[in-house]
């Protein structure tokens, strides 16, 4: 094989989006059939990669036949693979959504092409090597965000969008002076030669660089003061749209902050302070994001929308990912990996049955999921597995998540011990808006009028994904240990930076 | 208060944005043992860009492959080189004469690319935004404007042309030529009431939008690498020379200029009146 294929992970969904936009009459038939064959496509060359680097260790895939650092390459790492193979199945499930419920007839070529690029520019970020590179496509996936966030047409999701433009293209320069700083000071923009001589750079430099490039993933982070678009955007956004940005967004952009801050600029050894500046980077992520676990708690707790419900506790979970990572350490690193894989399976879930829960009803707040075990059976029992999956009880990957978060801190005393308060704090006000959804399911509904002329129609692609989520979220309870050997392999990648740039710069050293 | 007025978290954006702020003016007042790279950072042969400008990468890729440590080029940048002159050196690893150019779209084309995507799907996004509305028709042209762009339109299309086809001698290219055309498409569109499908662009659209990732992954298969050189490079300075830039320069201004009409038409007229 030809490592240099890899870039078809990218350039197929550029065709493809390309080829369903055409407007002609043989490609509007079967648009439809082009979109799913991509993805697909994606899929399963993808488990091909995986299978490959499972042999031979890291890829590296050389673009213009020029070689790095002169040239932009691709790396597909077992980490890299493994998280884009978890994200194409997400993908899949909202895009079968997407297809098979004909309700943006019109846009739906436009729409599908949109999303073709999305695929693209996720998988374009996860595996690139090249700063410069990661930005272009970085602004791609923002751009359409902003588009599938929109889709709705009405004041909420168009607000939402409006909101989200805004703060994303404040990121997006905040990206975009980090890249012309690091040119600046270390003439290349090659991530491998970048690690390479990062330590050689002052500490202001360095600090500088961290802030910006943190400053530009907050906004889809979801961290509390840039988190001000998802109140509307996930209220006003469709299903699908929905299950995008809960399970894809902000987990491309955990993916930028890991490759980033571990890999690259080495995180663990720049947590300490110097002399002539006297700041603790530790301390003050922690801080910022423990506010945003209270902050976006609370505004989940008192919510009373569904879906901005769903929305905040979501934003609560990224931010409580970010603080084991901020630990710096193994563990930390493993336990984030345990809350990032029980939100990718059963964030998008909760989302689904919610939605088909709530369907029908005017007003989307938590009365409408009143006497829901009765009339949504299936996706009542959906979304009660889901929220138990979600908050953590015992032998879910969430569980063993937050029990290494504890781990983590309290393992060695010192004053980061005192931020696991936020955790516990969080972890209380997270089962009890939770079980009060629950609770409202078997409530029985004085107001509802009985109509039984409406027919009560089980949508099949709703069917058939749910049941592909739940199935592996039952995989998952079953067998704990599938994911143990896999997030060792992981923290061991993420940590050794060492090999990251013998894969790329010195093939000489192995 | 509504549920989504959220005054406390505007508070807390300002004072992050302030406190960025100072941020930002921290590295001003660094004292002296901030950069330490060992040569004169200005020196452009500290940077990667170096080797683009004497057009020298795979020379200093072999060298540096004997050794096995591809972090070290600095060291050799400067080894001395043959000349490169104008309209006399032929079958560089490219043939653009103008060096940006050469970056843009060979040593670094992939980014090219991708901001070709991101033209495409903002413009997408508009057409989506905008669907569904209805628009108060203009005015008819009057006489200033039907002779103001009688006069004009020759001259715009040809310097168009001359953009596009000498993208890789002098500074423009494709997206400069690609703006004029749409400002041709705009001339017309007020001067002659002169309607065209944006069915029509579209198709132009997407259609050289596929030709040009087309081409770039063909040298995935002739080359063995994305984007990789398959066509002769030719002689510097010559105007039939490095032809995959120029026709890859081609194609873009054809798209770009088919796309920002598409979004003019879009904004003038609305989708709804495209008969």
């Amino acid at each position: 094989m030809n490592y240099n294929t890899t870039v078809l992970l990218i350039i197929i969904p550029i065709l493809s989006s390309f080829l369903v936009y055409m407007p002609v009459g043989l490609i509007k038939k079967s648009f439809k059939i082009i979109f799913l064959a991509t993805i697909l496509f994606n899929l399963l060359f993808s488990l091909k990669i995986f299978s490959v680097v499972l042999k031979y260790g890291n890829l590296i895939t050389i673009i213009g036949n020029y070689h790095p650092p002169f040239g932009i390459n691709l790396v597909s790492s077992f980490f890299s693979i493994l998280f884009l193979i978890a994200l194409y199945i997400v993908f899949l499930i909202s895009a079968i959504i997407f297809i098979f419920k004909n309700d943006t007839k019109n846009n739906q070529q436009k729409i599908s092409s949109v999303l073709l690029l999305y695929l693209a520019s996720f998988s374009e970020i996860i595996l690139t090597g090249d700063l410069f590179n990661l930005f272009v496509f970085f602004e791609i996936f923002s751009i359409s965000n902003i588009i599938i966030i929109s889709l709705k047409n009405e004041k909420f999701s168009l607000k939402g969008s409006i909101k989200y433009l805004l703060i994303s293209s404040i990121g997006s320069a905040l990206l975009l002076f980090a890249i012309g700083y690091i040119y600046a000071i270390l003439g290349t923009l090659n991530l491998a030669e970048i690690a390479l001589n990062f330590e050689k750079i002052s500490f202001f430099s360095k600090c500088f660089i961290i802030f910006f490039l943190m400053g530009s993933i907050l906004s889809e982070l979801e961290v509390f003061p840039f988190n001000l678009w998802i109140s509307d955007s996930y209220a006003g956004a469709k299903n699908f749209v929905n299950i995008l940005l809960s399970g894809i967004s902000c987990v491309v952009s955990l993916y930028i902050f890991i490759r980033m801050f571990f890999t690259i600029f080495n995180y663990p050894s720049i947590s300490l302070y110097s002399y002539n500046f006297p700041l603790d980077i530790k301390l003050l992520l922690l801080t910022f994001f423990s506010l945003s676990i209270i902050v976006n708690q609370l505004v989940a707790l008192t919510s009373k929308n569904i879906k901005r419900i769903l929305a905040f506790s979501s934003a609560a979970t990224i931010s409580t990912i970010l603080f084991a990572l901020t630990s710096g350490t193994k563990s930390g690193f493993s336990s984030a990996i345990l809350l990032i894989i029980s939100t990718i399976i059963s964030k998008p879930l909760l989302f689904l049955s919610s939605h088909q829960i709530t369907k029908g009803k005017m007003e989307k707040n938590l009365d409408s999921f009143k006497n829901g075990i009765n009339r949504k059976r299936y996706f009542s029992i959906l979304f009660i597995v889901s929220a138990i999956f979600f908050t953590g009880f015992p032998l879910t990957p969430a569980f063993f998540g937050k029990l290494m978060l504890f781990y983590t801190y309290a393992s060695k005393l010192n004053y980061y011990t005192y931020f696991i308060i936020v955790i516990i704090f969080s972890i209380t006000v997270e089962f009890f808006y939770y079980f009060r959804m629950i609770h409202k399911l078997f409530i029985k509904d004085e107001t509802e009028r009985e109509n039984k002329n409406i027919k009560n129609n089980l949508s099949i692609s709703y069917f058939v994904s749910g049941l592909t989520m739940i199935s592996i979220l039952i995989i998952f309870f079953i067998f704990p240990n599938i994911y143990e050997k896999v997030i060792t392999k992981m923290s061991e990648e993420i940590f050794n930076q060492k090999e990251y740039i013998q894969t790329i710069l010195k093939l000489g050293e192995k | 208060m509504k549920e989504t007025d959220f005054n406390v978290g505007k508070f807390f954006a300002f004072l992050f944005l302030f406190i960025i702020f100072i941020f930002m003016l921290f590295p001003l007042f660094e004292q002296g043992n901030g950069l330490k790279i060992e040569k004169e950072i200005k020196d452009l042969r500290n940077r990667v860009s170096f080797a683009y400008s004497t057009k020298s990468v795979t020379d200093i890729t072999k060298t540096l492959k004997e050794s096995g440590d591809y972090s070290k080029y600095r060291e050799i940048y400067n080894q001395e080189r043959n000349d490169i002159r104008f309209k006399e050196s032929a079958n560089l690893e490219n043939g653009s004469a103008n060096i940006v150019t050469s970056i843009v779209l060979d040593y670094r084309g992939f980014d090219t690319l991708g901001e070709l995507i991101v033209l495409f799907i903002s413009i997408i996004g508009l057409t989506i935004i905008l669907s569904n509305l209805n628009f108060v028709p203009f005015n008819p042209p009057t006489f200033l404007q039907k002779t103001g762009v009688l006069f004009l339109t020759p001259f715009i299309m040809l310097t168009s042309i001359y953009i596009s086809l000498h993208g890789h001698l002098t500074p423009g290219g494709g997206f400069p030529a690609g703006s004029i055309i749409a400002t041709l498409s705009l001339f017309l569109m007020i001067g002659y009431k002169f309607s065209y499908k944006l069915k029509f662009l579209n198709f132009i659209e997407s259609t050289s939008g596929f030709l040009v990732f087309f081409l770039a992954l063909l040298g995935l298969f002739i080359t063995g690498s994305f984007l990789g050189n398959y066509l002769p490079t030719g002689i510097v300075g010559k105007l039939f020379s490095s032809y995959l830039i120029l026709i890859l320069y081609s194609l873009v201004s054809i798209k770009v200029g088919a796309e920002l009409s598409v979004a003019i038409k879009t904004l003038y007229d609305g989708e709804n009146n495209d008969r």
